[in-house]
């Protein structure tokens, strides 16, 4: 009885479903990659099997450790960091009352999020190389030396972090200002007769009401465990950093795409998928344990 | 009822949705040639026409005018006309993204082109091996002309790419000879005010790039006076401009290039001893800050840039640089002076710089092909066009208003003369992109009209209409002409790549670790952020990563294509 009621829903679902099921769910039929050594004119079904020879043949490189190390690190600083300071952004923002100048830097903060990385990487290197201001200007001003920061690995990491915060901050901002926006207002009203200072409402109020929130974007956060950002690496990165920048996603680039070795890139892509399935599962637990959040 | 119309219109929704979805992929029926056996070839026309299928790439540098396209323009139309080859393109696109559409299109298994021209030599070897292009040594025996027959056995390594199990699997195309052979751009009226003769040795070069950090030209601080690029994650070292290869030719080896530095076995360059003093060079420069502080960072276009603003005194590449002097340097300065100067000698007492490799990419030809008869009816007649005789139609170019212009009764291809100023380079239309001829003749043709003498073929006719008139008064101070001229008196320096073939069983699993550990390494060096003795680890490293075994495979592949 129910499902004839909402029949009409469930079939506009459909569409959604189809397009999942074509481009997510199809797809991974080619998975089978990762144990062939695939030729693409003998497709999936003539290319010889090799079992798990592409997968050794990953993990036998003295740098595959470390490229799955530098996805760790530079994709959780991410993570974290993109978590904290939009949470920070929207809670400054909501503190201002002129509502046109909300609205304005609002704007001006998340444009950035719609430039592609080709853009933005161009302009960070022109920014960053030796004959960009930081160099020219902001470094001598201070007393400082040059720094090749996109030549040497450490500032590297710490200019791909900030870089991308510095371009999706704004974005995820608006998520948790819409947040913000729904806190009954009667909530600030009790706590001000209470004699909380803003301080203190922002404390008791403000923050356990983000929480919900908070978790929800973590969770989904914690799928791209090792997704470090291709786009945004492929375009600032060189040899000189490969220590410490290069990643899964760079390396099955050049070595499953550029040479044709399609079986040995999905198989680090798989590996990569399912630890990010694993992150997942691991996330969804925590967060339907300790802040009851659920999805099924 | 509106809960029907509802339901009605989320249903049509729904099977419009699934309408698109499964409607891409068609368009596969394209109807096979028919078989009757055509006069075309003998009369050099077909009639009717024949369709030709190709895929085609447009590069950044083309220009159209005339709201023409690569599908539809003055070279097609002239095909069409006068071969009766209808050229259809399957698709086009930019030039980047050229070698994933094929592969994509190889993945899909869908129909390739009749003829398809391919660059990258990895794509290549994986095209052929795909079993769906065809052997064209007897086509080529039985319809190539005389003189294309002539061209392409001069040298058996023309056909080394395109070799497998001693059947040619497509026709190479080949680039003039020498053409990407580096020469040194040097601001000669920079060496003037420095006092300063142009150098014969790194000791000369090192002299004037300290004196061009020192000196005040007028147009702020010269940094850095060597304009080059080793930004290139796979051959740093190798460029076809801002290229760096001649500092390790003036040691005797070119890093990445295979030849036979000792002895009769081909041996990888950037394994060499001598690789390390070169490297420890490069790193003494770099510390001195004769080179771009951001030499790892920058392309060529940007290390170009340099030179362009005025930023460094010296740039390297081939003899086309000529236009950047000409076009760009001059447009920011016009008092400013370069010129082309030959590599200088090194600590070894030689110069040494990397050789160009003639074949380029090559023509496949789709197994299913009915027409290869038309393919080489096409070829045959822009060999003959490209070196046209006289009274020919293609006397001055290959269109008018587009290569050249008659401005009052005379021939120029200066950009200039033309009404609307914007010089086409028909030969991009091209099957190939480039034009067909000779490897040898452009070079020798300049190298002619350097040593002052008229041109007396249309093909010279063309290349001297393409210099200012007031610049022919003084034929050795021509850029181009010169640059050619040095080229030649340096091509018994040139150290050339011997290994042209597909990327051997081991490189394919292997390759991609080493040259991301020699790259690292290299650059690293450079810095200063590696000792120069990290060297010798990456050597020892390199032959027990799968370098030793490359190295054999690299010479089977040598000696079975008659390597000499």
């Amino acid at each position: 009885m129910r499902l004839r009621k909402n029949a009409v829903l469930y079939w506009m679902l459909l569409p959604g479903m189809i397009l999942v099921f074509v481009f997510h769910y199809l797809p991974m039929a080619g998975l089978v990659m990762a144990f062939q050594d695939f030729k693409p004119w003998l497709g999936f079904v003539k290319s010889p099997w090799v079992g798990w020879e592409n997968f050794q043949m990953a993990f036998q490189r003295e740098d595959s450790l470390q490229v799955v190390w530098n996805t760790f690190f530079i994709a959780c600083t991410k993570i974290i960091v993109n978590l904290v300071v939009p949470v920070v952004f929207a809670l400054l923002l909501n503190e201002i009352r002129h509502m046109g100048l909300k609205k304005v830097i609002q704007t001006l903060v998340y444009l950035p999020h719609f430039l592609s990385w080709v853009v933005f990487g161009g302009i960070v290197g022109d920014i960053l190389s030796s004959q960009g201001i930081i160099n020219t200007l902001v470094l001598p001003s201070l007393g400082l030396d040059p720094i090749l920061f996109l030549a040497d690995g450490n500032w590297f990491r710490f200019v791909v972090i900030v870089s991308d915060n510095w371009k999706e901050f704004g974005f995820a901002t608006i998520v948790f200002l819409a947040a913000l926006s729904n806190i009954d207002p009667s909530l600030y009203e009790a706590a001000e007769v209470d004699g909380a200072n803003r301080w203190r409402q922002t404390w008791a109020v403000t923050l356990p009401a983000l929480v919900p929130i908070v978790i929800v974007v973590g969770t989904l956060a914690m799928s791209s465990v090792l997704n470090a950002g291709f786009d945004q690496i492929f375009n600032l990165y060189n040899p000189l950093v490969y220590d410490k920048g290069d990643i899964i996603d760079t390396f099955v680039y050049r070595v499953g795409l550029l040479n044709s070795e399609f079986g040995l890139g999905t198989a680090i892509g798989l590996f990569k998928s399912a630890v990010g399935f694993i992150m997942v599962i691991i996330a969804y637990v925590l967060a339907s344990r300790f802040a009851n959040y659920r999805i099924f | 009822m509106r809960k029907k119309m509802m339901m009605l219109s989320a249903i049509l929704l729904v099977i419009a949705l699934m309408g698109t979805a499964c409607s891409s992929g068609g368009d596969k029926g394209q109807s096979p040639e028919s078989d009757v056996e055509s006069k075309g070839f003998t009369n050099g026309k077909f009639d009717p026409p024949i369709t030709l299928t190709t895929v085609g790439s447009v590069g950044s540098n083309y220009v159209f005018k005339n709201g023409e396209t690569l599908e539809n323009n003055v070279h097609t139309k002239w095909v069409k006309d006068n071969l009766g080859i209808d050229i259809k393109y399957n698709w086009v696109t930019s030039g980047d993204q050229f070698a994933t559409k094929v592969r994509l299109d190889l993945s899909a298994n869908n129909k390739m082109p009749d003829v398809i021209h391919i660059y990258d030599p990895q794509l290549m070897s994986d095209l052929i091996e795909s079993g769906k292009f065809m052997d064209i040594s007897s086509a080529f025996d039985k319809y190539a002309s005389p003189k294309v027959k002539q061209i392409y056995n001069q040298d058996p390594m023309y056909w080394a790419q395109v070799t497998k199990d001693g059947k040619h699997y497509g026709l190479p195309t080949l680039s003039r000879a020498q053409q990407n052979d580096t020469l040194l751009w040097i601001r000669t009226d920079w060496l003037k005010k420095m006092n300063m003769e142009p150098p014969k040795t790194f000791d000369d070069l090192e002299k004037i790039m300290d004196g061009m950090k020192k000196t005040d030209f007028g147009t702020g601080p010269v940094n850095p006076p060597l304009a080059i690029s080793i930004k290139d994650a796979n051959m740093p070292f190798v460029q076809w401009r801002g290229d760096a290869s001649w500092i390790f030719g003036g040691y005797g080896i070119i890093p990445h290039y295979w030849n036979k530095w000792n002895g009769d076995k081909l041996e990888y360059g950037s394994v060499q001893p001598q690789m390390k003093q070169a490297l420890a060079k490069m790193q003494d420069w770099y510390k001195k800050g004769y080179l771009s502080a951001d030499v790892g960072l920058i392309d060529v276009g940007k290390s170009d840039d340099t030179f362009r603003n005025q930023k460094s005194g010296i740039m390297t590449g081939p003899t086309f640089q000529a236009s950047v002097v000409r076009s760009a340097l001059n447009k920011n300065n016009p008092n400013a002076e370069a010129a082309p100067f030959p590599i200088p000698a090194g600590p070894s007492g030689k110069p040494g710089l990397r050789n160009t490799t003639v074949p380029g990419g090559a023509f496949l030809i789709n197994k299913d092909f009915k027409h290869v008869d038309a393919f080489f009816l096409y070829i045959n007649k822009m060999y003959e066009i490209g070196d046209p005789p006289k009274g020919s139609e293609f006397e001055n170019g290959y269109a008018e208003g587009y290569d050249y212009v008659i401005k009052d009764g005379k021939v120029s291809s200066v950009e200039a003369d033309f009404p609307d100023k914007q010089k086409v380079n028909v030969a991009s239309y091209f099957l190939s992109g480039q034009p067909f001829v000779d490897p040898e003749l452009e070079l020798n043709s300049y190298v002619k009209l350097y040593n002052g003498e008229k041109p007396s073929t249309p093909f010279e006719t063309r290349m001297y209409n393409a210099v200012p008139e007031s610049e022919r008064k003084d034929p050795k101070n021509v850029l181009e002409w010169k640059a050619a001229y040095y080229t030649l008196q340096q091509k018994d320096n040139t150290l050339a790549n011997l290994f042209l073939g597909p990327p051997t069983p081991t490189m394919k699993s292997k390759w991609e670790a080493l040259v991301k550990m020699e790259s690292e390494t290299f650059l690293k060096i450079v810095y200063g952020k590696a000792s120069i003795d990290e060297f010798d680890t990456f050597v020892d490293k390199w032959k027990k990563m799968g370098g030793d075994q490359i190295t054999e495979e690299v010479n089977d592949w040598y000696n079975s294509v008659g390597g000499k």
